[in-house]
């Protein structure tokens, strides 16, 4: 049995789910009643306020760590799946290999959870920043005039 | 007999619908307006592609293809997206002039008919009767073969993914180091105060507050 025939079944099940997701789409636009659409109805709902500005905010680029840990569980995840799946008879070297790379990735991911704190840009630090630099003007100021 | 000429029809019919699945999806991703949309069918033509994988016996392949690329790269473009404030309301025009248009289009079907060129005129009945690959087939085999005798390979891959890691902890400090810089720096304080005041990175948002109006709830 060639593996393609094996998954048939999720042909299947793939083509029942576009199809229930194209039955539920038809499904509402048909009951739905269809008015007249106005500004007041196509506007992003913002508690009944007015909307200002883009509905779209720019995050804080620290988070792009976050999709870098994702990435990185997901490939560890994807080489120990076939370790699991697989039911060779465990060699010690292959225990060694498999601690290691778990290692190696486990040091990985907690060195970046250490290094996050130092990569955001916190308010306070800002502020402090700030104090300092204005500090520092002030007395620059000061000295200016004296002379 | 019966059995084997169907499972060759059935074969030869997946394979044509699953590259014609394949390439309405590249090109929605290409072309689509929408740079979220055009990620949305970037990652359902990435699990598409995995039925290639499936036509060649690859199951390790399937599964690497759809948890890396429709999980893992999918979800690194949308967090692009979300982080980069110009990104989003990008409309992703890139041929401006139908000039150059025309010559992507040119270019792309001259690389198209060669290798359909290639494909027609090569020996393919000289080739050797392929066995179906063994190593590949059986996840046993292969876990076998990767875990025990050539785990320098997987260990390349987890130095790969620290490497990631160190390299994107970098570019984060060094991206803060320049968002502070007007602080730490003797220059105009009006400016400083501003960066204070935001406490995040703030891009100039007034060019593209026309264009987000447009793009409606979400």
């Amino acid at each position: 049995m060639r593996l393609f025939i094996d998954f048939n079944y999720v042909f299947v099940w793939a083509l029942l789910a576009v199809a229930l997701v194209v039955i539920m789409l038809a499904a509402s636009w048909i009951l739905r009643p269809h008015i007249l659409q106005n500004s007041d109805k196509t506007s992003t709902y913002e508690c009944g306020e007015e909307p200002i500005g883009p509905a779209r905010v720019s995050y804080p680029y620290s988070y792009f760590l976050y999709t870098i840990l994702f990435v990185i569980v997901d490939v560890m995840g994807a080489f120990l799946w076939l370790l699991s799946v697989s039911q060779f008879r465990t060699t010690e070297a292959a225990v060694w290999q498999m601690l290691f790379f778990v290692l190696l990735i486990t040091a990985g991911i907690g060195f970046a959870l250490r290094m996050f704190p130092q990569t955001i840009l916190s308010g306070k630090e800002t502020l402090k920043l700030y104090r300092e630099g204005k500090a520092r003007r002030d007395s620059q100021k000061t000295e200016a005039a004296q002379q | 007999m019966m059995m084997q000429g169907a499972e060759v029809l059935l074969e030869q019919a997946e394979f044509i619908g699953v590259a014609v699945i394949v390439l309405v999806l590249a090109y929605l991703a290409l072309e689509h307006k929408e740079i979220t949309y055009a990620v949305f069918f970037f990652g359902f033509m990435a699990a598409a592609v995995a039925g290639f994988y499936l036509l060649l016996e690859a199951p390790f392949l399937v599964g690497l293809q759809i948890a890396v690329y429709t999980g893992g790269i999918s979800a690194l473009i949308i967090f692009g997206v979300l982080l980069l404030p110009r990104a989003q309301d990008s409309s992703l025009e890139i041929f401006q002039t139908a000039r150059r248009r025309r010559f992507g289009l040119l270019l792309s079907g001259a690389v198209m008919l060669l290798s359909a060129i290639l494909a027609f005129f090569y020996p393919w009945s000289d080739l050797p009767p392929v066995s179906p690959p063994e190593l590949a087939q059986s996840l046993q085999g292969l876990a076998a073969w990767l875990w025990s005798g050539h785990g320098i390979y997987v260990e390349m891959v987890a130095l790969i993914m620290l490497t990631a890691l160190v390299g994107s902890v970098a570019i984060l400090k060094m991206m803060k180091a320049e968002e502070l810089r007007p602080l730490t720096t003797e220059s105009h304080p009006e400016s400083a105060g501003k960066k204070d005041e935001s406490g995040s990175s703030s891009a100039p948002q007034t060019e593209t507050g026309e264009g987000a109006k447009e793009a409606g709830p979400e």
